[in-house]
């Protein structure tokens, strides 16, 4: 019975993480999310596969790329005209393999276990010092299960500790795999009315609510994370459900709120994909936040982050 | 140090007109009338020195100094405690190179150059006694020939332990038996040793004038500012016996630092911690007062040219020394918003995270002190360096001028001899020995590059440029310092306020401090680094570009290269963590390092790798033609020994993972990193952990010094103008970090707006 290694699709593997857990940890960004929320921050983690991103700033107009380009018929093309055809494109990778400056750049690689926890180890002594680890988070790891097993697998088997970011949209056997092997899980909770979840993100939160009261059941520990986006979530009656969320799992470490911000955006023109409608959000004043966050620790929640 | 060239600058060029009228003036037969002289025009230094001029050479310098101190003024500003305030009356501070001189005196006083003539001083004087300017012309060229300058440049710490604990009586009580021991020994005593003495015996009699005259100044201002009395009466006990207070004690220092003419003042927490902290607790001394004089302290360091003092650190038994004096020198840095004294903190495994938490507060700030040491290591390092230090020495090792590693009040510390160029030696190696900027054969013929049949070939012929650029420079500064060491000043300051001169009866240039080594600076390493990274992938790995191409592109500075400049740039680079980059460049910076440590100085002791460049990177870069890591001519070098700026990407942990792993122990003179980091990385109580996390992570894999900068806005401006140079820029959106230069254009836009808000 020999089976393939396990292997995955990622984005990057980030070191100097300093917001997703305690101390300082290193971060890998899975591919692939079962949601599509219009403020999503990591666009490119959106898609399962592999992606051509372009960063116009860094492009010399040297026209290398569309020699190569199996789709512009070979060398004898126009290459003047260097703009993307994302339609046609089967992102083969030959272009940014030619582009000398990196404004073309291939997003998502297929990576092994191994060769990820070697690089997540380089930063042991940080981590010793600070108390950090490893994160998983993306996308959503657990929409690659196989492989975000085996990587907590493997960490817990060199003492890492260990932290997962999820949208627990996912099947509830997966948490449980999961279970014994996360040390912190930083759950999101994104929206309280189900249809304005639906129509935000693509999915219902019925769901979500269901994997929390289970992980939470289960003993697991929790932080709840909540993206503040003005406009659309920041409402008395959210923040309500937050506060009433958070005491029931009464269990959890406290609620981190998320403040919108416009990172997506310009990650969104590399990708070329269109801006979301209703997204014209600024991020949300501080005396904003900290009015929230004074509200929600009026209604007895613990409050974990003070967002500057 | 970097400001080496003051040293040529302040050394006046021989008149060429003969002045036949004057030459008998110096005559010894006119020497009464030349003496009346130099007495009118105030000329105290010169007329000391014409006073013992036939007298063997170092008694001149002694009676110099006599002269000087008895009659020099000595002013007690208005609103200052800290007196005295100046080394030399009317001091100022030139513009040009940054150096302090007195503008009352033709014969100056520098730590570094020791006596020397400034002539356009000379100028002045010549403008206001019309009848003396034979006397003064013949006087300068005469004193130009004798107070030669030599290479090199050095910084120090007095003995501060012995001043503030024994006290300056304790002192010449050592001189003077010194002094009857030689007399004892008659025949055998060496005839040098006594003309050093006596040469002493004139500096330390000078010395106790000028303390007599100070205290006297600061009662006689005492009579219209009450608040001077207890200052007064604290010097007038302080600097001559053992400190009993914490003010008797800090006068002390200050008054000992004046005579060493304002360089460095070792550990200042370590010598008075324990006073003051009794003088607290007593309340003999108030916080507020010895805040007042630690910034005029701080204040005189900018003002004067001083450079550095040392806090925390262990105890010469062994103990972390953090007291509460530590933590009021970093509260000064961060009061104080100017660029000196350079406060070195030596961080030991005991060290508190919150005495680190303190300096970063004080960072935060932006005046980039003080600089962080990993204080454990650098001990381990120097004793393992084979110098014959003892533990207890090794535990006082503090740092002179910008951070070059010596021992404090004990040590003779050439900082810094000199600078070897690595980007230098590779632009030789691709170019088979010629200097493409001199436009010369400037090192050995060590083949053509497209010759080279593979990459260790090219290694080979780098190593060959490194050891030609080694020896020759080993040469010409050992021929330097001997000449300096025979003919120089004998720095008599430095001889008695270092410890084992006077007991070893040798002059503190000769080598009669207990420990003397030699700094020496080296500079583009990471340009180094990243070249040979960038030749083994582009040219000999991958062959996306023709060795005959690279000449090329190299020749024409990249014009009409950018193409192959481009894939330069895209070649993996230092700072990143890449195993494959970093270990090459351990392989060869260890290798021009030992090559150093092959030589012997010729005072004995050590060279002593450090790379130590600070503002000077842009200035050795103007050396040097386009280089293999895309670099473009004669533009700036790497920052000491951390990445070329913005090409680590990989966040702070990588990057220091990839300093470290350079043999920075073999570094010790002190292998610099500067990492800049946001402003709001510190603004939070859990931030400022995750930095000592990150200080201590870092010590722990090896790291020697780190110096931390603080965003400023003008820093983000420039990365919008030129992102390419600020890759490793980080700013904090909402609760993320990001890199700056990743995010559009509004976007840095509201960051920068943000920042303005977070700083007002």
């Amino acid at each position: 019975m020999n089976s393939a290694p396990v292997t995955g699709w990622i984005t990057e593997v980030q070191r100097f993480s300093i917001h997703d857990g305690p101390g300082i940890r290193t971060t890998v960004f899975f591919k692939g999310c079962p949601l599509r929320c219009w403020w999503c921050h990591n666009p490119e983690t959106q898609d399962g596969g592999p992606e051509l991103a372009f960063t116009a700033s860094k492009c010399i107009a040297c026209g290398e790329c569309v020699k190569v380009c199996p789709q512009r018929q070979g060398p004898d093309g126009d290459t003047r005209d260097i703009s993307i055809n994302r339609a046609k494109c089967t992102v083969c990778g030959a272009c940014a393999q030619a582009c000398p400056a990196s404004a073309r750049e291939i997003v998502g690689r297929e990576v092994g276990i191994d060769e990820v926890i070697r690089e997540v180890d380089r930063d042991r002594p940080f981590y010793r010092q600070s108390g950090g680890g490893m994160t998983l988070s993306g996308g959503e790891p657990l929409l690659q299960a196989d492989f975000a097993i085996g990587l907590l697998q493997a960490a817990k088997t060199i003492s890492l500790h260990t932290c997962i970011e999820t949208c627990a949209q996912v099947p509830p056997d997966v948490l449980d795999r999961a279970l014994p092997l996360v040390d912190l899980f930083l759950c999101d909770f994104k929206e309280t009315d189900c249809q304005r979840h639906r129509n935000w993100t693509g999915q219902g939160n019925d769901r979500i609510l269901a994997n929390l009261r289970h992980l939470h059941a289960a003993g697991a520990n929790m932080r709840l994370r909540c993206p503040v986006i003005p406009g659309l979530n920041d409402r008395d009656d959210h923040f309500a459900g937050i506060a009433a969320l958070a005491r029931e799992l009464s269990g959890i470490e406290g609620v981190e709120l998320m403040p919108y911000h416009q990172l997506g955006e310009s990650k969104m023109e590399r990708f070329g994909i269109t801006a979301r409608p209703g997204i014209s959000a600024k991020a949300p004043e501080l005396e904003v936040l900290r009015g929230w966050i004074d509200d929600l620790t009026s209604r007895g929640v613990r409050v974990l982050n003070c967002p500057a | 140090m970097h400001y080496l060239c003051a040293a040529y600058v302040l050394t006046p060029s021989p008149s060429k007109r003969p002045i036949m009228a004057t030459t008998g003036l110096l005559h010894p037969e006119n020497r009464t009338r030349l003496l009346e002289v130099l007495r009118e025009l105030g000329e105290w230094a010169a007329l000391g020195f014409y006073e013992a001029i036939d007298l063997p050479r170092p008694r001149a310098y002694g009676r110099a100094f006599l002269r000087l101190y008895e009659n020099m003024a000595i002013l007690v500003p208005e609103g200052r405690l800290l007196i005295p305030c100046e080394p030399l009356p009317h001091s100022r501070t030139m513009e040009s190179h940054r150096e302090w001189f007195a503008t009352s005196l033709i014969m100056n006083f520098h730590h570094h150059f020791g006596f020397h003539i400034l002539p356009e001083i000379a100028q002045q004087k010549k403008v206001d006694f019309p009848r003396h300017v034979a006397v003064i012309d013949a006087v300068v060229e005469d004193l130009g020939k004798r107070l030669v300058q030599f290479g090199g440049y050095t910084h120090s710490n007095p003995d501060m332990r012995r001043v503030v604990g024994e006290g300056f009586l304790a002192m010449q009580r050592e001189l003077d038996q010194q002094i009857a021991a030689v007399d004892r020994e008659v025949e055998q005593a060496v005839p040098g040793e006594r003309h050093l003495l006596a040469a002493l015996k004139d500096y330390s009699d000078g010395v106790l004038a000028l303390h007599r005259r100070t205290v006297a100044a600061l009662r006689d201002a005492a009579a219209g500012r009450p608040e001077l009395r207890p200052i007064a009466d604290a010097l007038a006990h302080g600097f001559l016996h053992p400190a009993q207070t914490f003010l008797q004690g800090f006068l002390a220092v200050n008054f000992a630092w004046m005579l060493d003419g304002c360089d460095s003042i070792g550990r200042p927490d370590q010598v008075l911690g324990a006073l003051y902290e009794r003088d607290l607790a007593s309340g003999a001394i108030k916080p507020e007062l010895a805040r007042r004089l630690l910034d005029e302290l701080y204040l005189s360091f900018e003002r004067l040219n001083g450079w550095n003092l040392q806090i925390g650190g262990r105890t010469p038994d062994g103990h972390d020394g953090t007291n509460a004096l530590t933590l009021e020198c970093i509260d000064a840095c961060k009061r104080n918003r100017i660029r000196r004294p350079n406060v070195a903190f030596r961080i030991t495994g005991q060290t508190p995270d919150t005495a680190i938490i303190r300096a970063l507060e004080a960072l935060r700030e932006g005046s980039g002190r003080p600089a962080l040491y990993n204080d454990d290591l650098y001990i381990q390092t120097l004793c393992e360096m084979d110098l014959g230090l003892s533990s207890e020495d090794a535990r006082e090792l503090g740092f002179g001028g910008c951070t070059e590693t010596m021992i404090a009040g004990l040590s003779n510390v050439g900082s810094l001899e000199g600078e070897i160029n690595l980007a230098k030696a590779l632009e030789l190696a691709l170019h088979d020995g010629y200097d493409l900027v001199a436009r010369r054969q400037a090192g050995p013929h060590t083949g053509r590059f497209t010759d080279f049949g593979d990459f260790n070939d090219f290694l080979g012929a780098v190593r060959r440029q490194i050891q030609f650029l080694t020896d020759r420079f080993v040469v010409s500064i050992s021929a330097q310092l001997r000449r300096r060491f025979e003919e120089g000043d004998p720095k008599l300051y430095r001889t008695m306020f270092t410890r084992d001169c006077v007991k070893r009866r040798k002059s503190f240039e000769a080598g009669g401090a207990r420990y003397n080594w030699s700094v020496v600076s080296y500079q583009g390493m990471a340009n180094l680094i990243d070249s040979l990274a960038a030749i083994h992938s582009c040219v000999f790995q991958n062959r996306t570009i023709l060795a005959a191409d690279l000449m090329a592109a190299l020749a024409a500075d990249f014009q009409g290269y950018e193409f192959t400049r481009q894939r330069l740039l895209g070649a993996p680079k230092f700072g990143n963590d890449i195993a494959e980059v970093d270990n090459l460049g351990r392989e060869v910076i260890e290798f021009a390092w030992r090559e150093l440590y092959a030589h012997e100085p010729p005072r004995g002791g050590r060279y002593l790798a450090s790379c130590i460049l600070f503002s000077t990177y842009a200035e050795a870069g103007r050396g040097v033609g386009a280089t293999p890591d895309g670099r473009k001519a004669l533009t700036p070098l790497a920052d000491s020994a951390g990445p070329f700026s913005g090409r680590d990407r990989r966040g702070p942990t990588a990057m220091l993972s990839s300093v470290t792993t350079l043999p920075l122990d073999l570094g010790v003179g002190t292998p610099v990193v500067n990492i800049r980091l946001q402003r709001q990385l510190l603004d939070q109580p859990e931030g400022l952990q995750k930095i000592v996390s990150l200080i201590r992570g870092y010590f722990a894999k090896g790291g020697m010094q780190i110096q931390i900068s603080v965003i400023s806005k003008n820093e983000m401006l420039a990365a919008q103008r030129e992102p390419e140079k600020h890759g490793d820029l980080i700013v904090r959106i909402g609760g993320y970090s990001e890199y700056f230069t990743r995010l559009s254009g509004s976007l840095q836009e509201s960051v920068i707006e943000r920042t303005e808000h977070g700083t007002t």
